[in-house]
């Protein structure tokens, strides 16, 4: 009795695979196929993705909250940097000769969506000016990492810092929080013995506060008293508030975004607690105005972040983000965006004068920079080796202004603590 | 006392005149050319698609659908509305990092390791879980949700808590490595590599479920789901089926999690949020409920409709442009992601398999007349 093959038959899926294979074979690469590296050779910059050296184009991308709760504070920082690279580009362009072209994609504040926004447009750019969220951000790095990329964070996040991948450009959480609560112990030296506290995100951001806040009142010779943590999407906060006020808490550093404020405010004023509290800047918005929201931010927060006097029109970024902006309120996303934006032509410059815009070549450009010049807008920030960076230890310090259309007033540019941790 | 209700009463005294056709893995020849269709695809896509980007959509799809058909087998199939899912695929990605990354055990240990150990969990917490129903059920099955988040943002030597973890298990088999795939002289983007290993996993998984669904166990599943009291005094033990319908699901949703963090390959215990569990039921309903190739379809579906818009963004007027106002591709995409969901459960309940078989019937009359009547089973076909 002759047996007949019921199952699945070798010869037919094996010509049918084979078949794939020889004919379509197009979208793998040959491994004996030139790499281009995209590298001068001779001294005359090569085409790669991103810089068009015949249309004089050269393209950066930003991966940045379109859409979300934080989408408008982020179009802010979008406006920010195309002030200054419409400066740059008025002025002839990079080197003189290249335009600066402002790719961007949504990355809903999401690592994953962050990651294929990143597929979508790294091969129209040369380098990333921005990426929003530090989930976002570590999601990124073993990718940038593997394709010789280099981005810019649109964080604070300190331990990021030494990743060849990364060029962060502004004072960590840690620091700015280190250097509030040595501004208020100079303007009131009883503080010295308070009760320090903080209500922080149940994230990263929330951890190096309290890193900061511990490394701070080390110095003071104390602790911190009680740590409350809340979700970011959490709408109200009154049982945190009310274990802060159990504490007795004096100085409480506040780890939230704009959204998050008025549950705190309200919190606050419902439990009649009046703490001096210690804010990111980014936890105050244009629309707190006249309400009462600004009256409680006015009494009792004071914020930090990078910037300077918003009014200051002497100061070169100020006068060029305000020329540029015309009738919108100047904020201190504005000017976050704006610092970004002059990191990332300062290394372009550099890399250009190099000869390489490739992504090695920008790597290579940015472990031979030193010191960006930022135009008074921020600390200074030491490069060279991933390893020797150094973030700025300086910050700013702004009050509540309800006279200002943003709402923020600096009261200490660029202040430093005596005793700042390097590794912040 | 149980009866067997895939064999009709009295069919054992006709089997020695009757001639029964020999179980198969697949049951028809349309089925074995569809595999091999399948096979071919999932190997000249990725060499014909130079675009990492959309190469990196599909492959988000494809673990999307790997899950999709795990939520399937337990909502389609056996009836029961479960918003945990997410849980489970959280699980498997961290149980993949944690046997792959920090061990370094090579793939054939990781991966099977993600869906047992989500099985594992899925069969303790069944017994509690499904005590309960509709949406009883899917309240408890969302607090595993929260309850996961919450653990692993304190296991944070194995997840990395808040700040998460950078996923360094390899897909590796032997001496194929899917990340860095050659054939000769020619080299495989990574995304190429995973493309393969991730679909053809996700093909093997519809092999499975397809077949499962044939056994005693699989059609007890949907007997439950069609009427649970008709079902028991047929015999059906309905905590044990409803149990191996959880424990199938969560094996499914592990796998899909070690796959999803190596294809990341970073992982954060706040991704595996109610917002994923929620797209996996909204993969599953646009799809169409208890077919094989709806949570497939629903997958590409949902993964392609934010891209496809973004693809048209520069040429409406309302949309925004760099920082100015107005309608973001997200706003638009989750605005058309809602109204698929209205539109789907309005008029087309059976999903996109359904749309897709009476487009099939209009261009083909004959086809859907003759042969086998359609896989795809519903309460309301059997009510």
């Amino acid at each position: 009795m002759r047996h007949r093959s019921r199952g699945l038959g070798l010869p037919i899926p094996a010509l049918l695979l084979c078949t794939a294979l020889a004919v379509t074979a197009c979208g793998a690469q040959s491994s004996t196929s030139d790499s281009g590296d995209g590298g001068s050779g001779g001294g005359e910059l090569s085409a790669v993705p991103g810089f068009d050296p015949d249309a004089g184009t050269i393209a950066v991308g930003n991966l940045v909250a379109l859409s979300g709760p934080i989408s408008a504070t982020a179009r802010e920082q979008l406006l920010g940097q195309q002030a200054w690279f419409d400066k740059v580009n008025a002025d002839g362009g990079i080197a003189g000769e290249y335009q600066i072209e402002l790719i961007t994609a949504d990355n809903q504040y999401d690592a994953q969506v962050t990651v294929q926004a990143y597929q979508q447009i790294k091969d129209q750019v040369v380098m990333l000016s921005g990426i929003l969220g530090t989930p976002s951000v570590k999601a990124l790095v073993p990718i940038l990492n593997r394709d010789e990329a280099v981005g810019v964070p649109s964080n604070q996040a300190a331990e990021l810092r030494d990743e060849p991948a990364l060029l962060p450009v502004f004072p960590s959480y840690q620091t700015n929080v280190v250097n509030a609560v040595a501004y208020l112990n100079e303007q009131d030296p009883s503080l010295k013995d308070a009760v320090y506290c903080e209500l922080g995100y149940d994230s990263e951001w929330g951890d190096a506060v309290e890193e900061g806040l511990t490394f701070a009142t080390e110095q003071l010779g104390t602790t911190v008293t009680s740590v409350q943590r809340y979700a970011p999407l959490d709408t109200s906060v009154t049982a945190q508030v009310q274990e802060l006020k159990q504490a007795g808490c004096e100085v409480v550093a506040f780890s939230g975004a704009v959204n998050n404020t008025p549950a705190m405010v309200a919190a606050a004023t419902q439990l009649d607690f009046k703490p001096q509290w210690i804010a990111e800047f980014i936890a105050n918005s244009t629309a707190f105005s006249g309400t009462p929201i600004a009256q409680y931010l006015q009494e009792n927060v004071l914020f930090t972040g990078p910037g300077a006097d918003l009014s200051d029109t002497s100061i070169e970024g100020i006068k060029v983000l305000k020329d540029s902006l015309g009738d919108t309120d100047l904020t201190l996303q504005h000017v976050y965006g704006y610092i970004q934006a002059v990191a990332v032509t300062t290394l372009l410059e550099k890399a250009v004068e190099e000869g390489d815009l490739s992504g090695p070549g920008l790597r290579e450009a940015l472990t031979t920079m030193d010191k960006i010049d930022f135009q008074g807008l921020n600390g200074d920030l030491t490069l060279g080796e991933p390893e020797d960076r150094v973030l700025p230890q300086a910050t700013t310090i702004y009050e509540y202004d309800p006279a200002t259309p943003y709402g923020l007033s600096a009261v200490a540019p660029q202040y430093q603590a005596e005793e700042t941790n390097p590794d912040f | 006392m149980a009866t067997d209700v895939s064999t009709p009463t009295g069919s054992t005294r006709a089997a020695p005149e009757r001639k029964v056709p020999p179980l198969r893995l697949v049951g028809s020849r349309g089925g074995r050319l569809g595999i091999l269709l399948f096979v071919v695809l999932v190997i000249a896509v990725p060499l014909n698609m130079t675009s990492t980007y959309w190469l990196g959509i599909l492959n988000a799809a494809g673990v999307a659908a790997i899950a999709a058909v795990g939520l399937n087998v337990l909502t389609g199939y056996a009836g029961q509305l479960s918003l945990g899912h997410a849980f489970f695929v959280g699980l498997g990605a961290f149980v993949a990092q944690w046997v792959g990354g920090i061990h370094g055990l090579p793939m054939l240990l990781w991966l099977p390791a993600a869906g047992i150990a989500a099985a594992l969990v899925g069969a303790a917490v069944a017994p509690f879980a499904l005590r309960l129903r509709g949406p009883y059920l899917m309240i408890v099955s969302l607090a595993l949700v929260f309850i996961g988040i919450y653990v692993a943002r304190n296991l944070k030597s194995i997840t990395g808590g808040n700040e998460g973890t950078i996923v360094e298990a390899r897909a590796t088999l032997g001496p194929i490595d899917f990340e860095e795939l050659t054939l000769g002289t020619l080299v495989f983007a990574r995304e190429q590599g995973l493309f393969i290993l991730i679909w053809a996993t996700l093909g093997l998984v519809l092999l499975v479920v397809a077949n499962v669904m044939r056994t005693r166990g699989g059609r007890a599943m949907q007997a439950v789901r069609d009427h649970d009291v008709a079902a028991e005094v047929l015999g059906v033990r309905m905590m044990r089926t409803q149990t191996n319908a959880f424990v199938l699901a969560s094996a499914l949703g592990g796998i899909a999690g070690g796959l999803l963090a190596v294809n990341l390959e970073y992982i954060r215990p706040d991704s595996f949020n109610i917002d994923l569990s929620v797209q996996y039921l909204a993969i599953i309903v646009i799809g169409g409920l208890a077919s094989l190739w709806g949570p497939v379809l629903g997958a590409v579906f949902v993964t392609l409709v934010p891209v496809f818009v973004d693809q048209f963004s520069t040429s409406l007027p309302f949309m925004a442009q760099g920082g100015n106002a107005g309608l973001t591709t997200t706003d638009l995409s989750l605005i058309l992601y809602g109204a698929m969901i209205v539109v789907f459960l309005l008029a087309e309940p059976k999903g996109l398999v359904a749309t897709l078989g009476r487009l099939r019937r209009a261009v083909l009359p004959s086809a859907g007349q003759t042969g086998r009547p359609p896989r795809t089973t519903h309460r309301e076909d059997t009510a």
